[in-house]
């Protein structure tokens, strides 16, 4: 088999960073889940309660994403939830998805619904990016995970492409919940719990050229050169939706379907 | 560097003493390269005739889709023998045969094209549906009997594997394929000038972006969960790929309806008619 970067597979998942690290995640988490819950009991609309459960969902692509991303959680005193490609995934990185493609994904439905204009549309992607970063930068210290290879444009240990790549994909699972909300009514909603997971991989799409460099024996330049591509095809894939939702949602006018979560419910 | 993906647990790995059958090999590639070729000289024609590269750019763009191939590979589990292999790139440890690559501007190029051209038309569902399946008679023409030779194989448990080939992957590219149409289409007329070039990332994204339904497939397939996991995940594909694509085809029939019969040359998809349709659309929410 050709050479590729391999993950360090020695590594060990230091136990008091894993045991802060998943009380952090899954008691906000556990929060949402609750206050989706509440609001479902209230308001009579399950879809964010759907959203949450379908970011919750959205985990079962953290080995994929391990795979194309070069990424890898230690294994060795993992708390380990599942395994796919050979990867086993930890309970506080599953905690991750039902917050930022679940939470944050909602939060993006809920002021689409609410209307925008490209300027607050990009206001929303920096908030969700500093999400990603508030949720991943505290944890990379820690050595419980780490992207290896030749990761291009690393700072403190993230890859920028990540910040762009996962904020695409929730900003397309929002915008495509909130653009079919008339839709997904009666049994068609339980279509969301599939939404977050299929946006989540379909944003690798625009990701390509830093996937294919990273994961090839290809020089440094060659890597950054790719990955710039990366990053340069989802802000202008980014720039796409939010021309759409600025339009699709207009700021300042009935929204064009419904008014709000609770009447798309 | 260890020969085998030096990973803590048991998952399907490829056959790596599989052997490249040479004549197969020489008959694959002459085959798709012909074809592949045709379509480029047809796409160039088009543009001489109409002073419109659209059809080039998306051959190209399907050449380019080719970069997709060792990530498909390594999710879907499916290899191209090394050995003997006549390489033209190499991603994830995967080496790709110069024969695969000629598969891309025939499917997410040429077969695209042809979908764009329906949709240029205007269409309807069920043109539409006619539309997938000569899309996906097109990927079975050449993938049974190039896997019949054995110059490559989809390894693991796969589920409902007939005659070497995992139907999943009919779903997936078709869907991937129409993507590709639909973006093409409803972005010619804004994409003009050096933007044009955008068009040749197109069908890559799109085809990749057509693996988000994959995701119950390619999770149980590289997992060591019971066969009865694993058919219920590859099910869960199909079905999910066949209802977005179902999805694509009410709207496309809307944004592109046979009988306002307005050519995308002439005013456009994305022109009066296109905008109308797309607000009409907006208003009624779906």
């Amino acid at each position: 088999m050709p050479e590729f970067p391999q993950p360090p597979v020695d590594m060990v998942m230091p136990p008091t960073a894993q045991l802060f690290a998943t009380i952090g995640l899954w008691l906000p988490a556990t929060a949402l889940f609750v206050a989706a819950a509440v609001y479902w009991r209230r308001g009579g609309s399950p879809v964010y309660l759907l959203g949450m459960v379908g970011g919750l969902i959205a985990a079962l692509n953290e080995p994929i994403a391990d795979i194309l991303l070069d990424c890898y959680h230690a294994e060795i005193g993992q708390w380990t939830v599942f395994s796919s490609f050979g990867r086993d995934i930890p309970l506080w990185a599953v905690g991750f998805y039902p917050i930022y493609f679940g939470g944050l994904t909602l939060l993006i439905y809920t002021l689409l619904l609410r209307g925008v204009t490209r300027r607050s549309y990009w206001l929303i992607a920096g908030v969700v990016v500093l999400g990603n970063v508030v949720l991943e930068w505290p944890v990379l210290p820690l050595h419980m995970y780490l992207y290896y290879g030749d990761q291009p444009y690393r700072v403190l240990g993230f890859p920028v492409v990540v910040g762009v790549l996962n904020t695409l994909g929730a900003t397309l699972g929002a915008t495509l919940m909130a653009h079919l909300a008339g839709w997904l009514t009666g049994h068609r909603r339980l279509l969301i719990l599939a939404i977050p997971a299929v946006t989540d991989l379909a944003a690798y799409g625009v990701v390509l050229p830093h996937l294919l460099t990273l994961n090839s024996a290809a020089s440094i330049p060659v890597k950054y050169l790719g990955t710039t591509a990366g990053i340069v095809l989802g802000l202008a894939a980014l720039d796409g939706i939010g021309r759409f939702a600025a339009r699709r949602f207009p700021s300042g006018q009935v929204p064009a379907v419904n008014p709000s979560p609770v009447a798309a419910g | 560097m260890s020969d085998k993906i030096p990973l803590s647990h048991d998952f399907p790995q490829p056959p790596l003493d599989m052997v490249m059958p040479p004549t197969a090999q020489l008959v694959a590639t002459v085959c798709l390269a012909s074809v592949a070729g045709l379509m480029f000289l047809a796409a160039l024609a088009h543009w001489v005739r109409t002073r419109n590269p659209l059809f080039v750019l998306g051959m190209l763009g399907g050449l380019l889709a080719s970069v997709n191939e060792p990530f498909t590979n390594v999710v879907g589990m499916c290899f191209h023998p090394l050995i003997g292999q006549w390489t033209v790139l190499e991603s994830f440890g995967r080496p790709i045969p110069v024969w695969a690559m000629m598969c891309y501007p025939v499917y997410f190029g040429g077969l695209s094209c042809l979908m764009l051209v329906m949709l240029r038309r205007g269409i309807t569902r069920r043109r539409f549906w006619m539309g997938v399946g000569i899309v996906m008679a097109g990927n079975a023409a050449f993938e049974f009997p190039i896997l019949a030779a054995g110059v490559y194989v989809y390894y693991g448990d796969q589920p409902y594997r007939f005659f070497g080939m995992q139907p999943t992957f009919f779903v997936i590219n078709v869907l991937g394929a129409v993507l590709g149409a639909l973006t093409l289409a409803l972005l010619e007329n804004q994409l003009t000038g050096v933007r044009r070039l955008l068009m040749l990332v197109i069908p890559g994204v799109m085809q990749v972006a057509a693996y988000g339904v994959a995701a119950p497939h390619m999770f149980t397939l590289s997992t060591d969960l019971p066969m009865g996991w694993k058919y219920a995940g590859t099910t869960l594909t199909i079905v999910l790929g066949l209802l977005v694509i179902d999805q694509v085809s009410r709207y496309a029939a809307r944004r592109f309806p046979a009988a306002a019969a307005v050519p995308a040359t002439a005013g456009g998809p994305a022109g009066a008619g296109g905008a109308a349709a797309d607000r009409e659309l907006e208003a009624s929410g779906a």
